[in-house]
């Protein structure tokens, strides 16, 4: 049988954040794993949806330049660059992203408020994956 | 000391995706394969237990991309990685990456791919051992050094350029009074093509047979021998059919040639699949060491079909520290086997590439058939790699059932979209030369090419 590591625990969280699930238990020899998510609209995005949803509502879809693994702070513990919600300007940075120790700014390419994270803080986001959508604001 | 592997991540693409894929579901081991943005509505794609993007198209963004790589296969819980063949098995820092982050690489030592990389360590180590290396010099810089090395090592001589590689940068020189121009032109174009023109000089053997003697090796120190293949059906040193066991070849000179091997390998202390390549000089009856390739082959099916032996599974369970499964007095050939390696190029146009959408994909059922492949009817064959579609394997009890056998499978193995080398490689099948086995490593060029093309023209 296989055994559940840390990277397992994580990609299933990540999994399990995409989805339409809104309560999950596994238990599984020492390990209990519950998750409970409380849902906002902003939330609410699975990895194909947000792309049509973007398109839809005019958002724009800000992908991973690198494959690495997603930092929404600057170290553990530390706040969020952003959240859902907030307005960045052209050039702020919005995520790292670490690869095997090397930290990669995303930036944002344009103003505009966040309207979705959809990757995990440690999760492994792939090249190219849609980590954020931004709505563009026109800068006064 | 033994590791558990559940999961591997593979580091390519394409038909030895596919292979390393099905070894894994075989074993019970969890399968993530890495693609590149054009390769992630691959079939390794689909089959792997799960796909990982990591790079754009071109090779040095994607699969020679070892951090993203690395960085994959850690944040896919893999244990190990397969790196399959090309790309970057058989760069020795890659599994030194691996290692450094509790990686296990599947394949042979960062050691033992540094060695045999290095040409004339390569040489000066199997010497040593008494095996016979094909003559040559070390490099040589002027016209005056190379008449005397040229002299020494014997006409015909072929000049090579030191940075060629790949057939590129090579001229046969018959006779001494031709030596000097054909230096000179010969280091200009590598000038040109290389920025380097640096050449040496090996004795050129016309009448070569291409005798390659596949080994594994474990951690405990057991080298096995798994017979021979031959891959004289070359062009441009690229091969086009390979077959298993080498027809004509004496048991004297399979002895000592799988002897050579396996000496090799143990001086070595290799570790997984490799595979030494021998010519064979069909005039003399000699053969001498040429090169040894540290990584899983193209053609190792043709191996795995006469022996009964799956050469990844083996690969495997070598890298997570078991020993090999099977002693060397239980490898056996039994019967014939031939690969035909279909690419996506125009024989008729100079063997062009032809990358395009596959509308049909037929491939017929049959006994002793096998078919490796990532094709698909729909599949669009990208341009960005090689142009490999599939290996087909025919086997039979002798080899002219296993040719009989090819020739059914080519005639019903339909393909269309793209153009490929299947005509090409029905058109060997037929041919006298080949099937009465008086071939040589220059046939297809020198010989059959012409006569193919010359017929491709006629039936314009």
């Amino acid at each position: 049988m296989n055994v559940i590591n840390a990277d397992d625990v994580i990609q299933l969280l990540g999994v399990i954040g995409e989805s339409k699930i809104d309560s999950f238990c596994l238990e599984l020899l020492s390990l209990k794993l519950q998750v409970n998510k409380h849902r906002n609209i902003e939330d609410d995005i699975d990895r194909e949806s947000s792309e049509v949803k973007a398109a839809h509502e005019g958002l724009v879809p800000i992908r991973a330049p690198v494959l690495g693994l997603f930092c929404i702070a600057e170290h553990h513990g530390a706040p969020p660059f952003v959240e859902v919600g907030q307005i960045v300007e052209q050039g702020a940075v919005l995520c790292l992203i670490d690869v095997l120790g090397e930290l990669h700014a995303v930036k944002a390419d344009l103003p505009g408020r966040i309207r979705g994270i959809s990757a995990l803080d440690g999760q492994m986001v792939e090249f190219d994956q849609q980590i954020f959508s931004l709505e563009k604001i026109e800068q006064q | 000391m033994e590791r558990h592997i559940s999961r591997i991540f593979i580091a390519n693409r394409s038909e030895i995706a596919v292979r390393i894929i099905r070894a894994c579901r075989e074993l019970g081991i969890e399968s993530v394969v890495a693609v590149s943005q054009v390769d992630q509505d691959s079939l390794p794609a689909r089959i792997a237990d799960r796909a990982v993007c990591i790079g754009s198209a071109p090779p040095a963004k994607s699969y020679l991309n070892v951090n993203a790589i690395v960085a994959a296969a850690l944040g896919s819980g893999a244990q190990a990685i397969h790196p399959g063949y090309g790309f970057l098995a058989e760069r020795p820092d890659f599994p030194e990456f691996c290692e450094r982050y509790g990686l296990i690489f599947i394949g042979p030592k960062a050691e033992n791919i540094r060695q045999m990389g290095d040409k004339l360590f390569a040489r000066k180590m199997v010497t040593s051992l008494g095996i016979p290396v094909i003559p040559g010099s070390e490099l040589v810089t002027n016209v005056k050094k190379a008449k005397g090395v040229a002299k020494k090592v014997g006409y015909p001589v072929l000049l090579k350029a030191a940075a060629g590689g790949g057939g590129r940068g090579m001229k046969i020189v018959r006779e001494p009074k031709d030596l000097s121009s054909n230096f000179l032109e010969a280091s200009a174009e590598a000038r040109t093509a290389f920025g380097d023109d640096r050449m040496f000089i090996e004795h050129y053997i016309s009448n070569a047979r291409h005798i390659e003697i596949q080994i594994i090796g474990d951690h405990a120190g057991n080298i096995v021998h798994l017979f021979e293949r031959d891959c004289s059906l070359q062009r441009r040193y690229q091969k086009m059919v390979e077959e298993a066991p080498s027809p004509n070849l004496t048991p004297q000179l399979r002895k000592e040639m799988c002897e050579a091997a396996v000496s090799i390998a143990q001086t070595m202390g290799y570790v997984s699949t490799g595979t030494i390549e021998f010519i064979l000089d069909q005039d003399e009856n000699r053969f001498f060491f040429m090169e040894m390739n540290t990584r899983i082959q193209v053609e190792h099916p043709v191996t795995e079909m006469i022996t009964g032996i799956d050469l990844i599974h083996e690969q495997i369970r070598v890298a997570a520290g078991h020993p090999i499964s099977f002693k060397q007095d239980q490898v056996k050939i039994s019967g014939h086997a031939i690969e035909c390696r279909i690419n996506a190029e125009s024989p008729g146009a100079d063997f062009r590439p032809s990358p395009g959408v596959i509308t049909q994909w037929d491939f017929p059922e049959g006994n002793g058939l096998r078919l490796d492949t990532h094709c698909y009817r729909g599949y669009m064959v990208p341009p960005n790699y090689d142009s490999l579609l599939a290996k087909v394997i025919a086997t039979g009890s002798d080899r002219s059932m296993a040719i009989e056998n090819m020739q059914s499978a080519l005639a019903k193995f339909t393909v269309s979209g793209i153009d490929t080398t299947l005509p090409f490689h029905q058109y060997i099948l037929q041919n006298e030369d080949y099937r009465c086995n008086r071939i040589n490593t220059s046939w297809i060029e020198n010989v059959l090419l012409k006569e193919y093309q010359s017929l491709s023209s006629a039936g314009k």
